[in-house]
């Protein structure tokens, strides 16, 4: 007589597979950014970014809509440099850290943790499929929590290790400018404020941002004291360097999410299957 | 009966959906002229013309390389269409005009109308391998660009009984747009170091014009129809002077610039690559009121064409053929179209301040960028050219002939084993390599394959003659020939005049053939209908570089097959409960 559990473990097993397959080729980590220059620049320039990660890529986009008046703003500002400022050393500095950054490639590290972690969860799910017992069910369980901390912390916390977003600083200008290439010093501003938020969303953490003041780089050099003495109203002299950005962020694990819950329900179903299957034998034994 | 009835008269309705609608709005008996061209038809075309086809030129390229000892396969096909028509006919009767003085005419009321579509898909594909030792060096680029042109002009023209102008209205919409897209892939060993990128580069560009319509009023009526009825006329009206045109425009122009795979090592990016696009849409309106000017130039009625008669007997596509006058004339129609689309085009787009923005920030972002590499490229120009090697002896000798094969030093210093590395290191095994005789040999190959393949053309364009074919009784424009040894290769029949036996892809249509063919062109106004996809096969481009199809798509499961997988667990389950 064939043992009733047979067809539905190995109908688990494939779907086990294919899910962990899935979950490899999938996108692992998403940061969807949006910032808007609401105020200043004509025609609310809008800045997208995409930071995505898989198995093997780690790619950024920006997209840029409504570019012409953000580009006349990059091109038509002056850098202000603060007085007695030592930037040259601290860019150096910054430049060594950063190349001591990326010799860490802390993500490729997690890529093979999490390759290695895969193939032993699907080595012990076979295990556990041929030979059926509490301790290959319990460290089935294990690896895939095992697998879901390294998706959902271990690949943000390396991507953020990586690519070196704790050392963000904030400006106006959302951190972008070609003027320099490099990130703009709150000195460029005169009554720079700037607001952050922080929140969960369901599978994402959500980051807001804006901050606003004024650009001393539009204003000629002998306009700039007055405007640091006295802030601006509307139509004041020196009101039009006025600038407001507002960004959302949305930090996730993307589509992975999906196949990891999936793993977990078909394991659930599996074990609920295993069990009704136990007790019918156990209540067939029993009549006897 | 009824239901036979009912299917019938659905058939018909159906049937007539389907038929062409007649956008033209000129009467039957409108002049009606106009070109139609087939763009798969280039290649035969310019070996015609030319005496050289493009695809022994890819030939040639292929087994010059072969004798070269590397492999390079090229590819290129272009398809799409292109329709022209000029339509002209007169109102019947005549109504009342006003001039830009307030005075009064009883005038006649002139059209013309131009409609041009367009519609084309060109891509090329090259891919390059050569290997040598421990060297090698692949390239695939693959490009591709359409181009999508619709424009309507309705000019009417208000003329008093001795056909001076009193004044005229335009009416410009259309569309012009052209997307580019260039990959490069490279792979690059050499000297124990290697290096690979893929980048992509798009560029869109695109005006629409949503409308411009504009009128023009004279100060008093204008000869310049009877002015181009004259044999050598050369001059300018001057602007102010014949009255001022005004009128209103709505029109934008976009663009989208992407970039994709940007290698991220010299950004300081911890990222395997990165993609920026940057676009705009830029719209203006507004109105307009400028001064009125033009211009007039018109060649002799004598001598004419190679084997036009100054008068002769053209099929313009009416009843009756037209007695017509071979004569250079610009602008082909009234002069009054020209300055006024100037005045209009200059107004919608030079004028405004928004264009003016978009435009000048462009060229300023792409000069800077242009100049920034000129002074790196002359930068390390300069150093190299500048620095010095000095030798053991204390010789000193310019540092780009250390290494170079040759010894420079008297006590042979400058040549050694170097400890290169990176793109040097690669540069240097490249020029310890054949790849120099490897190119050498392709390039003298490939200029006497060249030579040998080069055939005379079917005639001498240089000796072709064009003209356009002057109504001087309707004082118009009905067309135009294009005529080599006394034989006609591209215009109306014309008494007396034979068909030269050259083919080209390009049609010339008067009449109801162009009337039928303005109809059906007037409805096609996306690249899809101008230029379908399905007669542009560009899979044998994809497969010259290496680009596969399936490969292309991502690896993606839809979200709704996982919940399925789900439910069919769910079934199965219950099902086992049961059990």
């Amino acid at each position: 007589m064939n043992n009733p559990r047979e067809p539905y473990k190995y109908l688990f097993l494939i779907i086990i597979i294919f899910f962990s397959s899935s979950l490899w080729y999938s996108d692992w980590f998403e940061i969807e950014g949006e910032g808007v220059y609401t105020e200043g620049i004509d025609r609310e320039p809008q800045i997208i970014i995409n930071y995505n990660i898989d198995n093997s890529v780690e790619l950024i986009s920006v997209s840029i809509e409504n570019a012409t008046p953000l580009l006349q703003y990059w091109n038509n500002r002056d850098v202000v440099e603060p007085e007695g400022s030592n930037d040259t050393q601290d860019n150096s500095e910054n430049a060594a850290e950063s190349t001591e950054n990326s010799d860490k490639n802390n993500l490729d590290t997690t890529r093979n943790l999490i390759k290695i972690m895969l193939i032993v969860f699907i080595g012990i799910i076979t295990i556990s499929t041929i030979n059926k017992n509490i301790f290959w069910s319990r460290l089935t369980i294990i690896s895939l929590l095992l697998i879901s901390f390294l998706f959902l912390i271990q690949v943000p916390l390396s991507a953020v290790d990586d690519f070196g977003l704790s050392d963000e600083g904030q400006s106006s200008t959302g951190g972008f400018d070609t003027a320099n290439n490099d990130e703009v010093s709150v000195n460029q501003f005169a009554h720079f404020e700037s607001n952050s938020g922080f929140g969960l969303d369901i599978f994402s953490l959500k980051f807001d941002y804006s901050s606003n003041g004024f650009d001393l780089g539009l204003l000629e050099p002998d306009e700039r004291q007055s405007v640091i003495d006295n802030k601006p109203k509307a139509g004041d002299s020196g009101y039009n360097s006025y600038v407001k950005f507002e960004a959302e962020m949305n930090a996730g694990p993307s589509e992975s999410i999906y196949w990891l819950i999936g793993m977990g329900v078909v394991l659930f179903f599996w074990y609920r299957v295993e069990n009704n299957i136990s007790v019918v034998e156990n209540q067939t034994n029993t009549t006897e | 009966m009824r239901q036979t009835t009912v299917t019938l008269f659905v058939t018909i309705l159906l049937l007539t959906s389907f038929s062409p609608v007649v956008s033209a709005s000129g009467p039957s008996d409108s002049v009606i002229w106009g070109v139609s061209y087939d763009w798969s038809e280039l290649d035969n075309d310019q070996e015609t013309l030319t005496g050289i086809s493009p695809t022994e030129i890819f030939q040639d390229l292929e087994q010059a390389a072969i004798i070269a000892k590397f492999d390079l396969d090229a590819l290129s096909i272009i398809s799409g269409n292109t329709y022209l028509f000029f339509e002209q006919w007169e109102d019947e009767g005549t109504i009342s005009f006003e001039d830009a003085n307030g005075d009064l005419y009883d005038a006649t009321v002139r059209n013309t109308e131009i409609t041009l579509r367009h519609g084309s898909r060109n891509d090329q594909g090259i891919s390059t391998s050569w290997i040598d030792e421990n060297s090698s060096i692949d390239i695939d680029y693959r490009a591709s660009q359409t181009g999508l042109v619709v424009l309507d002009v309705l000019y009417t023209e208000y003329l008093n009984s001795d056909s001076e102008h009193l004044g005229a209205d335009l009416t410009i919409t259309g569309t012009a747009e052209q997307a580019t897209d260039v990959e490069l892939s490279v792979d690059l060993i050499g000297g124990g170091e290697s290096y690979d990128a893929e980048v992509g580069l798009g560029v869109i560009t695109g005006i629409t014009i949503d409308s411009i319509i504009s009128e023009w009023r004279t100060f008093e009526p204008l000869p310049l129809l009877t002015n181009m009825s004259y044999d050598s006329i050369d001059y300018r009206y001057d602007w102010g002077d014949f009255g001022m045109v005004s009128g209103d425009y709505s029109v934008s122009a976009n663009y989208d610039l992407s970039l994709e795979g940007i290698p991220t090592e010299e950004l300081d990016i911890s990222a395997d690559a990165l993609d920026i696009s940057i676009s705009d849409t830029v719209t203006s309106a507004g109105a307009f009121y400028e001064d009125f000017g033009t211009m007039i130039w018109t060649g002799e009625s004598s001598p004419p064409c190679n084997g036009l008669n100054p008068a002769m007997e053209a099929d313009i596509g009416g009843e009756n053929s037209v007695q017509v006058q071979c004569r250079q004339v610009f602008p082909i129609f009234s002069p009054g179209l020209l300055g006024m689309a100037a005045v209009s085009m200059n107004s919608a787009f030079t004028d405004s301040s928004a264009f003016e923005a978009a435009s000048e920030e462009l060229i300023q972002e792409l000069s800077s960028t242009v100049e920034d590499a000129m002074d790196d490229i002359q930068d390390d120009e300069n150093s190299t050219a500048s620095d010095v090697f000095i030798c053991d002896d204390g010789t000193e000798i310019p540092a780009y002939w250390v290494n170079d094969g040759e010894e420079d030093c008297p006590d042979g210093s400058d040549e050694y084993e170097s400890e290169l590395s990176g793109p040097e290191a690669m540069v240097d095994a490249w020029a310890n390599s054949d790849l120099s005789s490897t190119m050498e040999m392709f390039t003298d190959s490939l200029s006497e394959l060249l030579s040998d393949n080069t055939e005379s053309p079917t005639f001498e364009i240089e000796n072709a003659c064009f003209t356009t074919l002057w109504d001087s009784s309707e004082m118009m424009v009905v067309g135009f020939a294009w005529m080599q040894d006394g034989y006609m290769i591209l215009g109306p029949d014309i008494d007396g005049i034979g068909v030269h036996s050259t083919e080209l892809g390009i049609d010339y249509l008067v009449g109801d053939n162009a009337r039928n063919a303005q109809a059906s062109a007037s409805n096609l106004e996306s690249l899809v209908s101008l230029a379908p996809p399905s007669q542009h096969d560009a899979r044998t481009i994809d497969e010259l570089v290496g680009i596969d199809q399936e490969e292309s798509s991502d690896f993606a499961v839809p979200g709704l097959g996982i919940y399925a997988t789900l439910t069919i667990l769910c079934l199965s389950a219950i099902l086992a409960k049961r059990d």
